[in-house]
């Protein structure tokens, strides 16, 4: 497939496979092996690159999906004469030791400095969350970080000028379709079995483990109609396509959906928030996602599209079982409504992980409720992630909630046994099933108490 | 002093920062050949039959090789010095294989993805055997895992494979069973320690390559140059000297590269096909098939008077080194060689016990060696102690523990696999570390506890350490310098910068011993072939016994100064003087620069070169005192870590600015250990964490600002005053965060990690009773 890009300011024509993941392009091809290979899977960030100015994982994208827009890698950060200032502060306070992680850690410090020019310490560690460093103990990082703050750079990608879509080649391995139509993509998915490709974090790391990469893919990235926050009196349509970040950024969804940002805010790290998107996330289906639970306990709808039109789906009735959603093969889902929640409705979202960023959960919560004028429980919804095959909606738990005064003596813990007693999880590597009862139970308390 | 004792900025650090090509893979000729292994997908079984031919048959496959196809050999790649103390158990190739990941046969193709389809249609015919997985079963198991006749010991170290048994050891001071019948209170308990995965950023990588000599060359990202030319020479029999090694920068080794990976798989196929090949491991090799730390259980038994005056302590331990012997006898002794003499004033100590073999991920060198696995059960059952007298935890050690000035017999008695060197303390500033970390945590308002909100409680917990600087009589560092022309200085060094920043601090001591700007010293390390002998970066060793090497090249470089500069000069030798920039006579001066010029281009014409090499003659342990504030969530069982102080004594730093981060990064690991970091396996022996998404290591967000302080210290036998500094810090954390959630919570977790299912298990259990 030939693509058109830019890397670090320079015009690149190049003439790859298009599954090849961004990362081996760079370091092979182009020679540029100051961005490395730490993991494979998105979760140390030594290969973290901008692309069009956002922090991505280049072992998660497909290089393919460079086509059009502007790369940037440490090698275009600075030089010798001219080092980006991060890259002194590193030097200085000592941020630098074996200096594996430390390209990825400077393009992660640098996005986030463009972000936010003067962050605090916590907004440095978020930001900086997706970067894994085995020597520094992070506090030398932090410091530079603090160090380069406010220190002015020049840092404008040169705009690309290639302008269309890549060119596949006949003898490309791999059939990757990208269209940049809604139309045309569900006639694509209607005319055979393919996988469709969206923010890559999932399917990549897939990949890179030794899932065959399939014959067919359907990328959804380029289209314009799956993308984008439309916030009405009614309700929020969330494309599809729509990243965790762009969830993060919203101030209405922060205002009007807290649950909803805050799981968004628990996935991954910066990289893979910037790369991961809604659609994705509830395509693939993964027990453990932190967005779905929140889709579901806020009543969400899943809007599904093939040729024969569109179909809505509750988030709750979505998931038929483990890793499997009612999702056609002829159909792609579009988008997720939520309805706009009553202006006294408690939301919550709470993941017991391993550790603050970038984990799975062991166990998470998403519930609402809100509190009429005799102080009696209505609309509950409570969903739990990681504790079964798919999301669990605790019918039972909330229906003996529903109507009882908030009040009521001993209200938390019952429910908290209640909660305990209708889940069935496994043990796994995460978490017992044990623990995971224990835990839950205690999440509907601690919402309960607000 | 102007150049030993300043935080100067890493020397390869502005190059790093830039991502300059820097390390093995960014170096490795193109094209090389890829070289893959097949990994067993059996904890044990026997190769009945590799079938090849569809394998070679693919267009791009160069070779493919079976236990069949390599020199039967015994070796050990525990990359130690010769000869090793680790049992020989292990081959290139062998008919078994003893874990799932362990090599089954390997490829070479002239692309990754004929290397991939070579992997697919290789057809292996298993005898899958029964393994050995609970390490507390396996000595005499029904199954055996080594029984290859060529397999042996170097010298005895309890082999015992028709046992299960690796190494076994046994060593007293008093009659403990007495003392213990005698004493007023004697505690007993049992802890277990996990196996942790070092993950340092870089994996294993390593290419070779025939030069114009034939010779094979091979960079590759270990710890040990000169330990790896060696195994390799033996493995692949070839003379030493047709084999050159070289370690470029490496991305994080933690005694995970002590160890020998591709490099005989990778030499081996560029010997057979002439060609250039490179092999790098995927994470999931990583995890699945290099080494863990060695997973361990530990008795305690303490014996002591109600006042605390600890009377005996025996520690007898089971250690498991998965299906190889690697460093299984030198980490266990580590476990009591280094924690014990920390209480020296007992009537009678003992420590002994074995090292199994399971069909596991082997065990290896990491960073606190044996250390921290003692450390966390000796300084938990400290606490355990001071909670059952009611006495507080620091006075409990303030009572026992060494003193400048005194010894302990076990210094002699325990060494690497044999005897030790006897040495009294001369550098120990324990009493000042407790104050002064006491202070910075606030020990006085927050011991034992306090409530922090709503369902979460803070506690406090401590622990001591001390861990030691090289090992006497065995290691040994070299190194040169040479004076070029304008004054500027080579500095050879066998020394292996894993990170670390020891080509900078052995530059500052050359440097500071010269009087000259570190800037003249021009580092080129870690090569067989260019760099005087080093055994490698491991052990704590580079800054004590290099540095010591590099101080004594620097002063023969410094007299041979005088010595020319004098004869220029035309005075007495001892009539002239060096300051740095010129040597000075009665009656005039030259400079360095025109000195050096002179030398090779006009006057007296010669190459000034000086070697210096330094034995350890003994091994001044660092000491560190460590206390951590934890919060728990009483509704997950989540321990949070608020805040950690470290005070060490690791003598005079050479550059603080560095030894402080290599404080901070050992206590980050240390907190991983404590916390979240388990290699946890399957029934049948499959590996369950087997990539960064379920082997989780502490991330921003779970390290809180660590502070990290340098006791005021001077060792009289380090170069300018230094110990070592590279482990300690990894040897606390367990021990201080374990004592830190008993005293928030009363839950006592005396397995390692700490995870919160455990202890909201145990909280409930509690709160059941």
């Amino acid at each position: 497939m030939k693509i058109v890009c830019t890397v670090n300011g320079q015009r690149r024509e190049l003439d790859v496979r298009p599954m090849r993941r961004l990362l081996d392009v760079l370091r092979e091809d182009l020679g540029l092996t100051g961005t490395k290979e730490g993991c494979g899977e998105g979760e140390c960030g030594a290969c973290a690159v901008h692309v069009d100015g956002r922090l991505m994982n280049a072992c998660q994208m497909p290089v393919f999906q460079a086509h059009g827009r502007g790369i940037v890698t440490i090698e275009g950060l600075g030089d010798r004469d001219h080092p980006d200032p991060l890259q002194a502060a590193f030097v200085e306070t000592g941020g630098v030791q074996c200096g594996f992680c430390t390209p990825g850690l400077l393009m992660a410090s640098r996005a986030l400095l463009n972000a936010s020019p003067q962050p605090t310490e916590t907004e440095i560690r978020e930001g900086l969350a997706g970067n894994l460093c085995r020597c520094t103990g992070y506090g030398r990082v932090i410091e530079a970080v603090q160090l380069a703050a406010g220190v002015p750079v020049v840092d404008a990608p040169a705009p690309v000028d290639g302008s269309g879509l890549p060119v596949p080649a006949p003898d490309d391995a791999v059939h990757v379709l990208i269209p940049d139509r809604l139309d045309q993509a569900l006639a694509d998915r209607a005319a055979g079995p393919c996988t469709i490709l969206a923010g890559g974090t999932d399917l990549m790391a897939a990949f890179n483990a030794g899932l065959p990469v399939p014959d067919r893919v359907l990328d959804v990235s380029c289209l314009q109609e799956l993308r984008g926050i439309e916030v009405t009196a009614a309700g929020v349509r969330i494309g599809s396509a729509t990243s965790y970040s762009d969830l993060i950024d919203s101030p209405d969804v922060t205002r009007i959906w807290p649950a909803m940002a805050e799981a968004a805010r628990l996935v991954g790290a910066p990289a893979v928030q910037n790369m991961g998107t809604v659609g994705g996330n509830l395509a693939n289906a993964s027990p453990g996602a932190d967005l779905v639970p929140a889709l579901a306990a806020l009543a969400g709808v899943v809007v599904l599209v093939s040729r024969q039109g569109e179909r809505r789906v509750p988030v709750t009735e979505f998931y038929r079982g483990y890793r499997d959603c009612d999702c056609r093969p002829d159909e792609l889902i579009a988008a997720v409504d939520l309805p706009t929640p009553a202006p006294d409705l408690r939301q919550a979202f709470f993941k017991a992980g391993t550790r603050r960023a970038q984990s799975i959960a062991r166990v998470n919560l998403a519930a609402c409720a809100r509190i009429d004028g005799q102080g009696s429980l209505r609309d509950v919804r409570l969903v739990a992630g990681s504790v079964a095959p798919t999301i669990a909606l605790l019918p039972r738990t909330t229906a003996w909630l529903e109507g009882r005064a908030i009040s009521a003596p001993n209200l938390a813990d019952e429910a908290a046994a209640l909660a305990a007693d209708e889940i069935t999880p496994i043990d796994d590597v995460r978490a017992s099933a044990a623990y995971r009862r224990t835990v839950l139970g205690n999440l509907v308390a601690r919402f309960l108490r607000g | 002093m102007n150049e030993v004792g300043k935080s100067l900025p890493k020397i390869d650090g502005v190059g790093l920062a830039l991502g300059r090509p820097a390390y093995t893979d960014d170096l490795a000729p193109r094209p090389a050949l890829v070289v893959r292994a097949l990994r067993s997908p059996h904890a044990f079984a026997r190769l009945k039959s590799i079938d090849t031919a569809a394998a070679e048959a693919i267009d791009g496959v160069a070779c493919v090789l079976t236990w069949r196809d390599v020199p039967r050999v015994a070796v050990t790649r525990a990359g130690q010095g010769h000869p090793e103390p680790s049992p020989r158990d292990r081959f290139i190739l062998d008919e078994y294989v003893r874990h799932v990941g362990d090599e089954v046969a390997v490829v070479a193709a002239d692309s990754e993805a004929a290397a991939v389809a070579a992997l697919a249609a290789l057809v292996v015919d298993y005898e899958v055997l029964e393994p050995v997985l609970d390490f507390e079963q396996a000595e005499d198991h029904a199954t055996v895992l080594h029984s290859e006749p060529e397999i042996h010991e170097n010298f005895p170290i309890g082999f015992e494979p028709t046992r299960n048994i690796a190494s076994a050891y046994a060593m007293h001071v008093g009659d403990v069973d007495k003392v213990v019948q005698d004493a007023e209170v004697v505690l007993r308990r049992t802890y277990y320690t996990q196996a942790q995965q070092h993950v340092a950023l870089e994996p294993m990588v390593c290419a070779t390559w025939l030069d114009l000599h034939g010779r094979l060359n091979v960079l590759t990202s270990t710890q040990t140059p000169w330990h790896v030319r060696r195994i390799m020479a033996r493995a692949l029999e070839m003379p030493v000297g047709e084999i050159r090694v070289n370690k470029p920068r490496i991305g994080g080794g933690f005694g995970g590269k002590q160890m020998i990976h591709g490099e005989l798989l990778c030499g081996l196929v560029t010997r057979r096909t002439g060609k250039a090949a490179r092999m790098v491991y995927s994470r999931r090799e990583v995890f699945a098939a290099t080494n863990t730390r060695h997973p361990m259980r530990m008795d305690i038994t303490l014996a002591a008077d109600r006042g605390g005056h600890l009377r005996a302590i025996d520690m007898q331990a089971l250690s498991d080194t998965g299906a190889y012997g690697e460093h299984a006898l030198t980490v266990f002794m580590v476990a009591g060689a280094k924690t014990l003499p920390l209480y020296n004033k007992v009537e009678a100590v003992r420590f002994g016990g074995k090292t199994v073999y399971t069909n596991r991920v082997p065990g290896g060198a990491f960073r606190g060696y044996g250390a921290i696995q003692g450390n966390y059960a000796l300084e938990s059952a400290l606490a355990e102690l001071a909670h059952e007298l009611d006495l507080d935890p620091v006075e409990l050690r303030r009572m026992n523990m060494i003193a400048e000035g005194e010894t302990s017999p076990i210094f002699a008695i325990m060494g690497e696999g044999t005897e030790g060197v006897a040495m009294t303390i001369d550098s120990c500033k324990l009493p000042a570390c407790i104050d002064r970390g006491m202070e910075l945590i606030g020990w006085g308002e927050k011991y034992p506890r306090r409530e922090a909100g709503p369902e979460k409680v803070r506690g406090v917990g401590m622990a001591l350490a001390m861990q030691g600087s090289g090992i006497p009589g065995i290691d040994m560092a070299a190194a040169t310098l040479k004076l070029n022309d304008f004054g500027s200085f080579n500095l050879l060094i066998g020394a292996t910068d894993l990170g670390t920043g020891s080509d900078t601090i052995l530059a500052q001591i050359a440097a500071e011993t010269l009087s000259v700007s570190t800037d003249l010293i021009k580092v080129y390390s870690s090569d067989t072939d260019r760099t005087p002998f080093d055994t490698g970066a491991y052990a704590s060793s580079t800054t004590y016994v290099s540095g010591h090497a590099v101080r004594t090249a620097a002063q023969k470089m410094r007299a041979a100064l005088l010595t020319e500069g004098a004869a220029m000069l035309g005075c007495a030798e001892k009539d002239a003087v060096f300051d740095g920039a010129e040597v000075r006579g009665p009656d005039g001066a030259i400079s360095l620069e025109d000195l050096s010029t002179r030398l090779l281009y006009s006057q007296n014409q010669k190459q000034l070169c000086t070697t210096g090499s330094h034995l350890c003659e003994k091994s001044p342990p660092p000491y560190l005192a460590a206390f951590a504030e934890v919060e728990v969530d009483l509704g997950t069982g989540k321990v949070d870590l608020i805040d950690f102080v470290a005070v060490v004594d690791c003598g005079q730093a050479i550059n603080p600015n560095l030894a402080r981060v290599q404080v901070e990064g050992g206590l980050a690991q240390g907190i991983g250990m404590a916390l979240t970091e388990e290699v946890r396996y399957g029934k049948r022996g499959t590996l369950l964490t087997g990539d960064m998404m379920t082997y989780r290591i502490p991330a921003r967000q779970d390290i809180p600002r660590l502070t990290v302080e340098l006791a005021a210290s001077h060792e009289p036998s380090g170069p300018f005053g230094a110990k070592s500094v590279g482990e300690i810090g990894i040897d606390t954390p367990p021990a201080a965060i374990a004592n830190a959630v008993f005293n928030a919570v009363g839950v006592r977790v005396r397995d390692l990690p700490l995870t919160a299912e455990k202890v909201l298990m145990a909280l409930r259990e509690g709160r059941a009773k």
